[in-house]
């Protein structure tokens, strides 16, 4: 192995993980969550076997091997034991995104053929409204784990208890199940709730193969904090399978209101999160040191530092003790991705002793590609490929940028029930085609320029289908001819979700263009409601002009600002 | 009783902006420069000085500190 990747162990499949988590880390921690109380509850790796064990066989008990298996809630210990479960007794999970409206709720579990539905207690308003629109689902129960249900509704804790008595009875029939770790066990939903998403199809090699690649690019420290959706990929596949992979003990953070206070109570060493939370930790220590008068100090505390780390004397952790107190004191090392990184606020972080590494994946590659690690951190670049895959730049340009292609065991088998997008996505001798383009740049390490496909990529990671918000305009307002939807900035600079309109002519000649404009915001807003909050529309334009057109009469969309081409 | 002048003086933790220029119409990711995160960063502030819990579902469609006073009002009759 080249000595840029660490030593690191290639497992089977999840049953694999989770026993070995069990042989090598037994009664050590692995997961540490709040109930709705705020008290902590500790699971060592054995419990966690113990209680994935009972889970799946109590699955199996009910019929669902080979069946889908939806999950909704939020990051809990519950959560993590239904998914590895259901994943290891042979049924199939589908993760959903506990944002989502109802409808796009509903539209999810019906394209995913979801057959069971375990979910979290914050959902239980919404669910009868859910299995309304989903004939299909049979076996419902909560991932209550810490109280008595109120109802007599299924819920974990009795999950748990009927396959520990089938267990004592000598059930052996998950010990039996086998699974291959070729074939699906996850679908994963990209964004877009209508004709624009798509079911990704991961098996347990593609999971395996992610969690391999990030041992081999790091040695974590002991305690991290889960902080981002545990729906995503990102989240579960690499910092939820990290953790039991690499005996470190995962908190989950209860909501991103307290993410400051579970810093301070968790005391991590790490965390993965998204640009946007980064930037917004690095505002908090100018912020705190210009309230206390300390950024003249700060900045030469950052001077001075940075200089003698230069004759190699690293007193990060000792001159920024102040600021490091307030992430809990131990905070070393954050791992980035799911959106581009600001490099000038890597490094600020980096020079106060959090090294922040950005990382770069997509849902299809389960998601993990490059990332820099401690062994090759290139600044403004992803960082090397994840060992055993491979990375190739197709019909690059004069500045060397061309679509970036993958191929190898992180690669999605295919698209769920859309065998034309899934041909559409790999090209003939079975390149994955990321819609990102880049190049190899210093040191082989990957840069990412920019975008092929019309995608928007928020701060927070968040991936929004323009043509789903212009579809659900178009279909909706019989006055807007035409519609654009873009990145664009607020009045203070931040970035925002655009719909730049042309209306009918003779509806604005009628109404006149104040009123045709108010007309259009307004609209715009009762439309908002029907999609995820990330997604919301927050600006709308009104053009004076039909938009530039190709040949084939489809808009240039890259004529508009923040629009990529 | 209005709790725009608490709402305010916490936004003002987090945004650099003249404190008059922050009104019940004020929607904070369109007008300040507030990403999400710090929204949730401000709320979670208001959680512990207020003493009352919030549902983050029920947050989502909060647009303006105007609409937000009166959620939080309501959670206070509550």
């Amino acid at each position: 192995m080249s000595p840029k990747y660490y030593e690191a162990e290639r497992l089977r499949d999840l049953r694999e993980l989770v026993e070995r988590g069990d042989r090598e880390f037994g009664d050590k921690v692995v997961f540490r969550d709040l109930d709705s109380s705020g008290t902590i509850h500790d699971h060592s790796f054995r419990e966690l076997r113990q209680d994935v064990a009972a889970l799946g066989t109590a699955l199996l008990d009910r019929g669902l091997s080979g069946r889908h298996i939806a999950l909704i809630g939020e990051s809990s210990y519950g959560y993590v034991i239904c998914y590895l479960a259901a994943v290891t007794s042979g049924a199939i999970v589908v993760p959903i995104d506990q944002e989502l409206t109802k409808d796009e709720m509903v539209a999810l579990l019906n394209k995913s053929d979801s057959d069971a539905l375990l979910f979290s207690d914050s959902l239980d308003r919404t669910v009868p409204d859910l299995l309304e629109g989903c004939p299909r689902i049979g076996l419902v129960a909560k991932m209550t784990m810490y109280r008595r249900n109120q109802d007599d509704s299924l819920n974990l804790t009795d999950l748990l208890e009927s396959g520990r008595a089938l267990l004592r009875q000598g059930d052996n029939r998950y010990e039996k199940a086998e699974t291959d770790p070729e074939a699906m066990c996850a679908i994963l939903f990209t964004s877009g709730t209508t004709g624009a998403n798509k079911g990704v199809m991961l098996s347990q090699r593609n999971l395996t193969t992610v969690v391999f690649g990030a041992f081999s690019l790091y040695r974590f420290p002991s305690v991290s904090m889960s902080v981002l959706p545990i729906h995503h990929s990102y989240e579960f596949n690499l910092h939820v399978l990290g953790c039991i992979y690499g005996g470190l003990t995962l908190c989950f953070n209860d909501s991103l209101m307290h993410v400051g206070k579970n810093l301070l109570e968790f005391r991590p060493g790490m965390s993965l999160m998204v640009p946007m939370i980064v930037e917004s930790l690095q505002k908090s220590i100018w912020r705190e040191a210009t309230r206390g008068h300390l950024d003249k100090h700060l900045r030469y505390g950052l001077w001075y530092s940075n200089l003698i780390r230069k004759i190699g004397i690293d007193a990060r952790r000792y001159f920024f003790k102040p600021i490091l107190k307030n992430f809990g004191g131990n905070l070393k090392m954050i791992v980035s991705g799911a959106a581009p990184l600001n490099p000038v606020v890597a490094k600020e972080m980096s020079d106060m002793g959090i090294t922040v590494y950005n990382g770069y994946g997509i849902t299809e590659c389960a998601p993990l590609i490059s990332a820099n690690c401690p062994r090759l951190n290139v600044p403004g670049s992803v960082g090397i490929p994840i060992p055993g895959i491979e990375i190739r730049i197709v019909e690059p340009d004069s500045e060397g940028n061309g679509e970036i292609q993958v191929r190898g065991d992180n690669v999605m088998l295919g698209y769920y029930n859309d065998s034309v997008a899934t041909e559409q996505t790999f090209t003939a001798d079975g390149w994955f085609k990321t819609g990102d383009l880049g190049h190899i740049g210093r040191r082989e390490a990957l840069f990412v320029t920019g975008r092929k496909k019309n995608l928007i990529i928020l701060p927070n990671g968040k991936n929004v289908q323009p043509e789903e918000l212009e579809e659900l305009m178009c279909n909706n307002l019989d006055y807007l001819k035409e519609v654009v939807v873009h990145q664009g900035f607020n009045k203070a600079g931040g970035e925002i979700i655009v719909a730049s309109g042309y209306l009918e002519p003779d509806y604005v000649e009628r109404v006149g263009k104040q009123s045709a404009h108010t007309q259009f915001q307004t609209d715009v807003a009762r439309l908002n409601q029907r999609v995820v909050a990330y997604k919301h529309i927050q600006k709308v334009v009104v053009c004076d002009e039909e938009f530039q057109k190709t040949s084939t009469r489809k808009i240039k969309r890259h004529t508009y600002p923040g629009v990529s081409q | 009783m209005s709790l725009l002048p608490i709402l305010v003086s916490t936004v003002l933790e987090y945004a650099d902006v003249p404190p008059e220029s922050l009104t019940r119409q004020t929607n904070p990711g369109l007008d300040l420069n507030l990403n999400s995160y710090d929204m949730m960063s401000i709320l979670g502030r208001l959680e512990s000085d207020l003493g009352v819990h919030f549902d983050e579902r029920e947050l989502r469609n909060l647009a303006t500190l105007g609409d937000l006073d009166d959620y939080i009002r309501s959670q206070l009759r509550h």
